[in-house]
């Protein structure tokens, strides 16, 4: 008996970080980065119930835990608009069109990168479906709840829904390359697109008709064409995994056909070529601080795309699309004032409210203001500085990471049964297992 | 040895099919009208025992008092001192189910649309069309103290419907006791075809079970239009859940992991069908999800192994050296982590029990042999015994509908009964006698040296060692081969050939020699695939029997005898 009791104390323990929990916490004394509203030095924040209540000097509260945050700086948590992290599965790379998956339905609370992506700041990232397919599934935002056992609980509920698409060699080489079927080629690519839109109108008429009793019977039933509706009705944001710029400009004609208007693009590496045309697109950018040529069509980009973009008015973020780089996108950001002179406010909003954009989640998260959730993380020296080190990460007002409490096995589910090997096996890189990668290294050998 | 066992399994499907032959040796029983005297009873988990008779009469518990005179045709039963439980059900297994052998993969044009039944969606199979009555899986469970089994179809994400069928007889129409018993789902994929991932599993199932309820509107107004509405046209996979949309059946899913228990109850919370979660080992992290869901529950008999002791001859000299040092304190830590985790599978069934949730036990993934040991497991870690026996019994009959019929003895319900000589808990009881379906059995009790202390092994018994002439009886064929047991200062090595191709040596591996029984495990592999068979024998001096287990394909009787080398 003595031991269930441990046991029920350890379930206990964890149940008290439940979702709908959000804590009251007073940081005090900061230099707060709000973002939208300049610096504030010597200034406190007071979050209650999980949002910013207020944000003032010298502010008193009785009975509510307070942090001191003299000599660090107080910025909103980072938001990662493009990663892997918490998911069972990346891609159903089987059909190029797979528009009904949604990766929200593998989320994984037990994956230790979340954990690892607090101590890098970041409070939110956007578990995205991988690059295979053409159309390929929906994606979640989450929110870095670690503790949480319920894989509800890490969604952000309310944010909008939105869906992978890709362009380009990942398709074309899965499915043209792998299976034999269409697309083989980038023109297929787009015709893929135009299908798939063209057969959602189809069906959304057939229902129409169903519905307003031109006809009887009740249409077959396609969660795959409803999603695509959905996109079509302006619910769901496209992201959209991209590298050249002839392809960038195809997908923002074929959805000008479709009258899809939501769309911020993935990567996005020759985004610079064509910043005038995104911006009058609407489309927003998601890029890498310096990363490329690890595939032939990502062979031409520069370390001056998200400044290029960003001087262009296009709302651009830099992301990681990898469990290492989301440990330091403040450095990634940081970048972009080496490459571009960005401001401080610039070059931290590329991590903070520009991807809440992206997502749609602007008016909720991305900046220190009165009225938004309480996602804070804490810096000693600041965060774009090279001697930035996170201090503490809280999501809605509660404290996930804190340096100073930072056992070192942190995990949450333990297999009973884990061997202790000698060494570990290098896994690779992230996309290990899904088909984004698939074959790619042959183009960096001459066997092929 | 590879020839050996795939030979015998690819005749297997044959076996399978044709209709169950009439043994001309078996003789027909002489009485169906038995008289157990003086046997102490429980009647339901949970009760205490008391002193009885019970009259077992064409395949019913006739009668249960204290007064019975044994009627003219009776058979008694003398079992004083003896006790006597209603036998278990088992909540979901695979039990008889054989699988045909995994060709190659098919040859699928469009990866993402392939046919239902090469996607593992075939909800209109049912478990009776591949149900083999002489599996030795069966055997297994009755010895165990069971005599009814919820069976279900091997296969992908909807391998078919399951059936609850009584562990006697030779016949598997009669042996059948509920046909379409539930619609069994797993978060199984198909590799490379669609759906090849989790997220694939949930959109296809929202879909089918979308297209189930239109497919039933459908034929409603075909149905009664009398002319002018099309004709419906749908799979056979989608006709075959449309009892399911209309509550008259229920999906069993598998949940092994907390993840799988939760995905299951978002789909049934968002499509609102009737659900029992199957299979749970790890059910702690969505009790309360499970307890709002109100979802029937079954967990899983199965626990994880605890950290492997050292083999004791080996480590009583080698474990000396080691006390010397420290230990790692990284190791350590992640030692204790382990055993933290290993706590928390052991409490499952007691945790549910304190929240009132009651719960049955499937047997899908262990022998009956370990059945006992893992729930005195789970009871050691705060689970009560009224609590394991209602698992086992009431609470099974109650969610496959047949309480009228079994869970506890009672007058009227199949007599379906198991007789210990021992308290069943007790360390050292045997079961002696077991009723399934009014059947008689007396079971050879092995008499195995009383262990030490639990869970420790004992030093292996010489007649283990040497060589070994083998028989595995392979439905419609008998193999055979020579099984090399040797001893080498602590360490053993078992190698295996098969007659048919001598030169064919398999080396075992993970063996464990404790008295005179002996498991061990040997890889064969065939076209690439690797197939794992285990060894489980107990020896006598100079014959032995056991099992072989072939990966799904199920378990096989195996005996032997010793013979001296030629050379």
């Amino acid at each position: 008996m003595k031991y269930i009791s441990t046991v029920l104390l350890f379930i206990f323990s964890f149940s008290l970080y439940g979702q709908n929990d959000s804590g009251d916490i007073l940081i005090k004394n900061g230099t707060l980065l709000t973002i939208t509203e300049g610096t504030k030095e010597n200034t406190d924040i007071l979050i209650r119930n999980g949002v910013i209540d207020k944000i003032a000097k010298n502010i008193k509260a009785d009975n509510v835990l307070t942090i001191d945050a003299t000599g660090l700086y107080v910025m909103p948590g980072i938001i990662d608009a493009h990663s892997h992290l918490a998911i069972d599965a990346v891609n159903e790379s089987t059909n190029p069109v797979t528009a009904e998956v949604n990766v929200g339905d593998a989320l994984d609370p037990f994956d230790i990168g979340i954990y690892r992506a607090l101590a890098g700041g970041v409070s939110i990232s956007h578990a995205m479906h991988g690059s295979a397919n053409a159309i390929g599934g929906q994606c979640e935002t989450i929110k870095h709840r670690w503790g949480v056992t319920n894989p509800s609980d890490l969604r952000m509920d309310g944010a909008p829904r939105t869906i992978k698409f890709a362009l380009g060699e990942n398709p074309m080489r899965v499915h043209g390359e792998g299976n034999r079927i269409s697309p083989s080629t980038r023109m297929g690519v787009e015709q893929v697109f135009r299908r798939a839109f063209s057969e959602a109108l189809a069906y959304m008429k057939a229902w129409d008709d169903y519905k307003t009793g031109k006809t009887t019977i009740p249409p077959a039933y396609n969660l795959r064409m409803e999603t695509m509706a959905d996109i079509i009705k302006g619910d769901i944001i496209v992201h959209c995994h991209s590298y050249r710029a002839d392809e960038i400009l195809m997908l923002m004609n074929v959805l000008e056909d479709f009258g899809v208007k939501k769309l911020c693009f993935q990567h996005v590496n020759e985004g610079f070529k064509v910043a005038p045309e995104l911006a009058a697109f609407g489309a927003h950018a998601s890029v890498f601080s310096d990363w490329w040529a690890y595939k032939f069509e990502v062979y031409y980009s520069t370390a001056y795309n998200a400044t290029i973009l960003t001087k262009n008015g296009v709302v651009t973020s830099i992301n990681s699309d990898s469990g290492e780089l989301i440990r330091h996108l403040y450095h990634e950001a940081a970048k972009s004032q080496k490459y571009g002179g960005l401001t401080d406010t610039e070059a931290l909003s590329l991590i903070t409210i520009n991807p809440a954009k992206q997502l749609g989640i602007e008016d909720r998260v991305g900046s220190l203001e009165k009225g938004k959730e309480g996602d804070v993380a804490l810096f000693k020296n600041h965060p774009l500085s090279i001697y930035a080190v996170p201090q503490m990460t809280i999501v809605d007002g509660i404290i996930r990471f804190d340096i100073n409490k930072d056992p070192s096995d942190m995990r949450i589910d333990v297999d009973p049964e884990e061997e202790i090997p000698a060494f570990y096996e290098f896994e690779g890189h992230h996309h290990e297992g899904d088909a984004c990668m698939q074959d790619v290294f042959d183009y960096f050998n001459n066997e092929k | 040895m590879k020839k050996l066992l795939l030979t015998g399994l690819a005749g297997l499907c044959c076996v399978l099919h044709s209709t169950a032959q009439v043994d001309f040796n078996e003789l027909e029983e002489v009485t169906s009208t038995y008289l157990i005297k003086n046997v102490h009873f429980q009647k339901s988990a949970g009760d205490s025992m008391t002193l009885t008779n019970i009259l077992v009469r064409d395949g019913l518990i006739h009668k249960v008092g204290q007064n019975l005179q044994p009627p003219f045709d009776a058979r008694t039963i003398n079992a004083d001192s003896m006790y006597a439980y209603p036998s278990f059900i088992d909540a979901l297994s695979h039990a008889g189910i054989l699988k045909k052998e995994e060709g190659k993969r098919p040859d699928v044009k469009f990866p993402g649309a392939p046919p239902d039944d090469i996607a593992g969606i075939t909800p209109q199979n049912k478990a009776l069309d591949v149900f083999n009555p002489s599996d030795n899986t069966l055997k297994d469970l009755r010895e165990s103290g069971f005599a009814i089994a919820h069976s279900v179809p091997r296969g992908k994400m909807l391998p078919g419907k399951g059936a609850v069928i009584s562990l006697q007889g030779n016949n598997k129409d009669a042996m059948a006791i509920r046909d379409d018993a539930s619609v069994y789902f797993q978060f199984e994929r198909t590799r490379g075809l669609y759906p090849s991932t989790v997220i694939g599993i949930m959109a296809k199932w929202r879909d089918l079970y979308r297209n189930a309820e239109i497919a039933a509107q459908h034929a409603t107004l075909y149905e009664s239009s009398g002319g002018g509405v099309a004709r419906p046209k749908v799979s056979e996979a989608i006709k075959a859940l449309v009892p399911l949309t209309n509550g008259d059946e229920s999906l069993f899913v598998q949940a092994r992991n907390s993840k799988d228990v939760f995905r299951a109850l978002e789909l049934q919370k968002e499509l609102g069908h009737k659900m029992v979660l199957a299979n749970i080992e790890q059910g702690w992290y969505a009790l309360d999800a499970i307890r709002a869901s109100g979802a029937p529950v079954v967990l899983s008999a199965k626990l994880p192994k605890p950290d492997k002791e050292k083999k004791k001859g080996k480590a009583e000299k080698g474990e000396k050296k080691k006390s010397d040092q420290p230990m790692d304190p990284e190791k350590e830590a992640l030692k204790k982590r382990k055993a933290e985790s290993l706590k928390a599978y052991e409490s499952q069934a007691a945790v549910f029990e304190k929240a009132g949730i009651p719960f049955a036990i499937s047997m899908m993934d262990t022998k009956g042999k370990d059945l006992k040991a893992n729930l005195k497991r789970m009871m050691a870690a705060g689970l009560s015994e009224k609590g394991a026996m209602a698992a086992m019994t009431t609470h099974p009959a109650s969610l496959l509908g047949i309480s009228h019929l079994a869970g506890s003895i009672e007058e009227g319900k199949l007599a379906n009964i198991f007789i210990t000589d021992k308290p069943y808990f007790d360390d050292d009881a045997h079961i002696k006698y077991i009723f399934v379906d009014g059947h008689f059995e007396e079971l050879k009790i092995k008499t195995k040296k009383v262990k030490g202390k639990e869970g420790e092994s004992e030093e292996p018994a010489d007649a283990v060692f040497g060589r070994w002439a083998f028989e595995v009886e392979i439905p419609g064929q008998t193999q055979t081969g020579k099984i090399v047991i040797d001893k080498n200062d602590g360490d053993y090595a078992i190698s295996v050939t098969g007659d048919d191709d001598p030169d064919d040596v398999d080396e075992a591996r993970d063996i464990d020699i404790s008295g005179r029984n002996l498991t061990f495990t040997i890889d064969i592999e065939d076209d690439g695939v690797t197939m794992e068979v285990d060894f489980d024998i107990e020896v006598d001096d100079d014959t032995f029997e056991g099992t072989v287990s072939v990966g799904e394909f199920g378990s096989f009787a195996i005996t032997g005898i010793k013979y001296n080398d030629p050379d």
